[in-house]
């Protein structure tokens, strides 16, 4: 039969509704949505029109359930008469059920907050990464500088481009060296991801210029630890691997990083790294270090159409790397690549496990609920055949 | 002899009644809606026919819509099974309100 309804209003009809009365229901369906067309709104009504069909036969279908299997009735109501006696068994067994459960879901969420954040704490999903696909399907996301200003040149009027490096650093402060990790950032680096300030001002574009004095951004639990949290820390001076930067700001960042498991102290404006990485960081399209975000101002479309013109750039710089590789936007979270596909894997399969154990416990409580009710079942039998009345029986 | 029928089934008798043999169930809803004056959900319309048939008290047939399309529809006739319970149902009422007309009476 063809008709003029959804396929899925028809799946559904045909899946719940008795087969030798779907075709009559559908029919009168139709010719209702049809009136209904003319009127408009149709999707709305049909949804309700749906719906309402759908809940009724469930519910029908589940009372016919319990209708054919008068044992699981009885049993569940000697389930249920023996709850009512000694309810607090059967309460501590389900409260650690209800922990289990609320347990596995607190993992989940922690590792969907932790794992799979989104850098950008204020333009969520919208901060895309870019990376390049390699011709085996590989993610690469790690871009030399002068790849970075070959793909800014292309995209910077359809989005806002930033790049990141993660570095090992010596900081001295206060006379102590302090081994830690620092952030080489493009200016409007800190603004794109959200962080907060707790005292000074973030990074700027004019701060990234050559020219500009060299300053830092530092992590509050440095300027905690390190600084006694001193309001006096605004235009100290602190070395970055022997190199002055004066601290304009104190990031409320909780040391958090763009990647995952690094904690960061320090962030350092691209134009002064010179003192932090490698002499030819600039010149070398090989030393491949920093990952790009970009936020895309009308649409990831137009700027994925500027990445392939970015990508033929590239080709002619660096035919061998590029010939066969392709830009395109990536998830904006900590977690990217192929290192996301593993971690969501691990996190299904941990969950399927905890689900697994749970499911398991809560058969066992149901069969020990169900022994006990048999148990009571066969009391009752005894104490009928000895004489007992049934008002006796009840009240035992 | 079938149980007591529910306010819903006495309405719907009531209706595939008056709709004579132009009972499908569009037909009983729009009956349903526009003399009790309250809405009624799809669903509970085929479930309760279904129900009602289930019973013995309605009857079913298949027939073909008299417009272009000629769509089947389900016809319902109310069955005798059917017309003694809903006889019984409404008498049991009628004896429940005798004497408290003054206190039903609309004021």
């Amino acid at each position: 039969m063809t008709s003029r309804l959804p396929r899925l209003v028809e799946w559904l009809v045909l899946w719940l509704v008795p087969s030798d009365r779907a075709v009559t229901v559908l029919a009168d369906l139709e010719a209702d949505y049809l009136a209904a067309r003319q009127r408009g709104r149709a999707s709305w009504w049909l949804a309700r029109e749906t719906g309402s069909l759908v809940a009724a036969y469930a519910a029908s279908r589940i009372g016919r359930l319990f209708a054919a299997a008068p044992l699981w009735r009885r049993d569940v109501q000697l389930v249920l008469r023996d709850l009512r006696r000694g309810p607090l068994a059967a309460l501590a067994a389900t409260a650690m059920l209800a922990v289990g459960l609320f347990g596995v879901l607190l993992a989940v969420a922690l590792s969907e907050t932790l794992l799979l954040r989104q850098v950008s704490s204020i333009h969520g999903s919208h901060l895309r990464r870019i990376v390049a696909v390699t011709p085996e399907s590989r993610l690469a996301s790690r871009f030399s500088y002068i790849e970075w200003q070959g793909i800014r040149d292309r995209v910077a009027d359809a989005g806002e481009l930033a790049g990141v490096y993660l570095q090992p650093v010596v900081l001295r402060a206060a006379n102590t060296d302090l081994q830690t990790m620092a952030e080489i950032v493009d200016g409007r680096y800190l603004a794109l991801t959200g962080t907060a300030m707790t005292i000074g001002r973030g990074l700027l574009a004019a701060d990234d210029r050559p020219g500009a004095p060299p300053v830092v951004v530092i992590a509050e639990p440095l300027w905690r630890r390190q600084f006694g949290a001193s309001p006096g820390i605004l235009g100290t001076v602190v070395r970055l691997n022997g190199a002055a930067y004066t601290v304009v700001g104190v990031a409320n960042s909780l040391g958090s990083s763009t990647f995952l498991g690094a904690s960061v102290d320090a962030w350092v404006p691209v134009a002064h790294a010179d003192a932090l990485v490698d002499r030819d960081w600039k010149t070398s399209i090989d030393k491949r270090w920093f990952t790009l975000f970009v936020l895309p101002r009308s649409g990831a479309a137009a700027v994925e159409a500027r990445l392939a013109g970015a990508r033929a750039d590239l080709a002619s710089i660096d035919a061998v790397t590029w010939r066969d590789r392709r830009l395109q936007l990536g998830d904006g979270s900590a977690v990217s690549g192929s290192q996301r596909t593993t971690v969501i894997m691990v996190v299904a399969v941990l969950g399927a496990l905890a689900l697994l154990v749970l499911a398991s416990a809560a058969s066992n409580v149901a069969g020990v609920l169900l022994a006990r009710a048999a148990a009571s079942r066969r009391a009752a039998a005894i104490h009928l055949s000895i004489g007992s009345g049934r008002a006796a029986i009840v009240r035992r | 002899m079938a149980g007591p029928l529910g306010e819903f089934e006495v309405l719907m008798l009531l209706a595939v009644l008056r709709l004579a043999g132009a009972a499908s169930p569009p037909a009983v809803r729009a009956e349903i809606e526009r003399r009790a004056a309250r809405p009624v959900q799809r669903g509970a319309i085929y479930v309760t026919l279904d129900r009602l048939e289930q019973k013995g008290l309605i009857t079913a047939k298949v027939e073909r819509d008299a417009g272009a399309a000629g769509r089947p529809r389900r016809v319902y006739r109310v069955s005798a099974k059917g017309l003694r319970a809903l006889r019984r149902a409404l008498a049991a009422v009628e004896r429940m309100r005798a004497g408290l007309e003054p206190l039903l009476k609309e004021p």
